[in-house]
């Protein structure tokens, strides 16, 4: 289980995860990204093109980041999901309510965006 | 349990309701599904049904932290169907009669949590359950994916 942080143009992050999200990888990396998404305005661009695994658990990571980045006027998007984390991500729901994309231009687009209503 | 017919494969495991134990799931169900031959599209799939389930009894099924067992058995059977077989002595849950969640609309009225038994319904083709002799037993039943997705 890894976790690479990257700067990318417009001051986003692109985290690139690596190994399943199921309950021992989001221990491994848990930590790391709360570290990223707490407490300050941060634009996080989540790498999933190397998860091949995600369990509800997993979601729950997600969900609990992004929302901790919204508080604080930051934003959170998905990049390049598998096939079948894309299909979880779809039954779920999570994919309406953190963007999922599979271009990097367009993701970072979608973050430097003024959030809706605001 | 019903001896499986003749040419069909199964195994079972014993877990405790401990969340490590999940690991332990995932690489049982694997190494089945590779001497089995099983498609290798089927093998995720599976394995993300039994964390989703396995995990809903460790979190859900007992109101305190003893020490319980969950059984698993595996099963081929001649026709190409697998089923997952998950039993508990946890309480009473039969995830047929869960509603559906509403899906949330935006980021901040997400709940968080109670997935999992949507991501079974949707990835298993079919589910059975019964109550047996206190405990619960959920079998769930994978066709074989004759490159007809989901």
């Amino acid at each position: 289980m890894d976790l690479q942080v990257q700067q990318l143009d417009g001051g986003i992050e692109r985290v690139t995860i690596s190994g399943r999200l199921d309950s021992a990888g989001v221990q491994e990396i848990d930590h790391r990204l709360s570290a990223l998404t707490a407490a300050r305005q941060a634009f996080v661009l989540i790498d999933l093109s190397q998860v091949p695994f995600l369990a509800s658990i997993g979601i729950r990571t997600l969900l609990t980041n992004a929302r901790v980045l919204r508080q604080h006027g930051g934003k959170m998007a998905l990049l390049n999901p598998q096939a079948l984390v894309e299909e979880v991500l779809k039954v779920t729901g999570i994919e309406t309510i953190i963007p999922v994309f599979h271009d990097l231009e367009a993701a970072s687009a979608a973050l430097k965006a003024p959030a809706a209503g605001s | 349990m019903a001896a499986p017919p003749m040419g069909a494969s199964s195994a079972s495991l014993v877990v405790s309701n401990k969340l490590p134990e999940l690991s332990r799931v995932s690489a049982w169900l694997e190494a089945w599904a590779r001497e089995g031959g099983l498609p290798a599209m089927l093998v995720p799939i599976m394995d993300l049904c039994a964390m989703e389930l396995v995990t809903n009894i460790i979190n859900y099924a007992y109101d305190t932290d003893s020490v319980h067992a969950i059984g698993l058995n595996l099963c081929k059977n001649e026709d190409g169907r697998v089923s997952l077989e998950i039993e508990d002595d946890g309480r009473p849950f039969d995830p047929l009669r869960t509603a559906a969640e509403p899906s949330a609309k935006s980021l901040e009225e997400a709940r968080i949590g109670g997935w999992g038994i949507g991501i079974v319904r949707h990835f298993a083709d079919e589910l059975q359950y019964r109550r047996v002799d206190a405990r619960n037993r959920l079998t769930v039943i994978f066709r074989h994916p004759d490159g007809t997705p989901h």
